[in-house]
């Protein structure tokens, strides 16, 4: 019982991770997205 | 869920965080009736009033109603002094003053018995509007008149640097208004009124019976209603209005005691319908709302049960070795103990995460401080949520064993900014 509920609790925990680490990529590509669009924006409207 | 909310969330930022917000002219402009429901708000009013009649719509597209319901202080003569301003006189504008029941769902019920708008726009006292907010409410709107019978923008707190508390308010309703909401109207098409900044069409009001008189959560029992009825409530991410939040911890108590209570209400009353023929967006939201209110609280309740028992026989362990630690897998299952620190750090990490993500999303707001503010509002303002969630279900509870009236609310305090 202690060793399925090991096992259940790994695969978990490295679903979780992975998720964890795509979302932080994910969230620095949004990052330089939004300040690439709102920089470039700002020097149109100067212009 | 989270997982799912925060992959939705993404994916929405992903497609339009290269978008240029614009605002062209739009093909036509429909009549608003805005709609300010006021009790006691002579600190604000005036703030408001201004804001909403400097708009970015033609002004002969507004009526504005402002109701100083049931007030003891200044906020009808407030009012009336913005009004009778050279620049705002000629505007179609009025201050009602009420004395009646009900509570905002009333005011916005009697409301709905005088407008001339096609829409009704609702925005709280002390919730500024950005320039645009109604303007991109109504292109929102526009986009599908039938199905799009309400339309709901997000909130600012205008009082964020005010203190720890407000940082974190603030933090909070970031994440859940770029995370969450975005999310949600993403991935299902679901919608959720918050109480301000929002429209909705008076003709379909008019035809589900209005709000509910004395709701605590009026925004969340029409949700559902609009749901039920396979309507849409969409999201205009770009509409902004700025509110105060509590700056004392005890008015932050009593605004999150009657939001739980009201949110347990609508769930409680809609339950029924995870088992009935429903809409299937009523059934996820009840499903949604159910995994937050109960099972995720009964579970931090459990765990923050388990890990003080356990920290307080270890502590009593180290002077009296026959007290055994209650809550452990055996001496020898380390790894299982290692496995779970593991887990509880990685939650950390997603907490902070779906923060950074939603601060990622507007220009100039990822910064380190959100970073550190996360993580200290871990350990401290995300565990206020038990205090009030254990309370609102004590209540509901009683309010139902003696019969007792749930409707009565607390103000919340307003400061002058």
């Amino acid at each position: 019982m202690v060793r399925l509920f090991f096992w259940l609790a790994l695969i978990i925990t490295l679903i979780f991770f992975v998720l964890a680490m795509i979302f932080a990529i994910f969230q620095w590509i949004i990052y330089f997205r939004v300040e690439y669009t709102t920089l470039h924006t700002n020097r149109d409207d100067k212009r | 869920m989270a997982s799912l909310t925060i992959a939705g969330a993404v994916h929405f930022w992903l497609v339009h965080s290269k978008k240029i917000v614009d605002i062209k002219p739009l093909d036509r402009y429909p009549l608003v009736t805005v709609v300010v429901p006021a009790h006691n708000e002579e600190i604000v009013i005036a703030q408001t009033t201004k804001a909403i009649l400097d708009l970015n719509y033609p002004a002969d597209k507004i009526e504005l109603l402002i109701f100083a319901d049931n007030c003891s202080d200044q906020t009808a003569r407030r009012a009336k002094a913005v009004l009778q301003m050279i620049k705002y006189k000629q505007r179609d504008a009025r201050v009602i003053v009420r004395h009646g029941q009900g509570g905002k769902a009333g005011v916005l019920n009697d409301a709905l018995k005088i407008a001339k708008g096609e829409y009704i726009a609702v925005y709280d006292a002390d919730a500024m509007p950005e320039k645009n907010a109604l303007y991109f409410l109504v292109r929102k709107g526009l986009e599908n008149p039938e199905k799009y019978v309400a339309v709901f923008g997000r909130n600012k707190t205008r009082n964020a640097k005010q203190n720890f508390l407000t940082r974190c308010i603030n933090q909070e309703i970031v994440v859940t208004q770029r995370i969450q909401h975005c999310a949600i109207w993403h991935l299902f098409k679901i919608g959720r009124i918050p109480g301000t900044n929002f429209i909705i069409k008076k003709e379909y009001v008019k035809s589900i019976g209005g709000w509910e008189n004395g709701a605590l959560t009026e925004d969340t029992d029409i949700s559902f209603k609009i749901m039920q009825s396979g309507k849409l409530i969409a999201l205009a991410y770009n509409s902004e209005a700025f509110q105060q939040e509590p700056e004392r911890l005890s008015d932050y108590y009593y605004q999150r005691l009657r939001w739980a209570k009201g949110n347990y209400q609508v769930v409680l009353k809609n339950f029924k319908h995870l088992f009935d023929h429903s809409n299937w967006r009523v059934k996820l939201e009840t499903f949604y709302y159910s995994c937050t209110f109960f099972w995720f609280n009964a579970a931090i309740v459990l765990s923050d049960v388990i890990f003080i028992a356990n920290v307080v026989s270890w502590i009593i362990h180290i002077f009296n070795p026959h007290v055994l630690i209650p809550f452990t897998f055996g001496e020898s299952n380390i790894l299982i103990a290692q496995l779970l620190l593991f887990n509880w750090l990685l939650m950390i990490i997603l907490y902070v995460l779906q923060i950074t993500t939603a601060s990622a999303t507007q220009f100039g707001q990822a910064t380190n401080q959100q970073i550190w503010l996360a993580l200290a509002s871990y350990f401290t303002y995300s565990q206020l949520f038990i205090v009030v969630s254990i309370n609102a279900v004590i209540s509901v509870s009683m309010d139902k064993l003696l019969h007792r009236d749930g409707t009565k609310w607390i103000k919340t305090k307003r400061f002058a900014d």
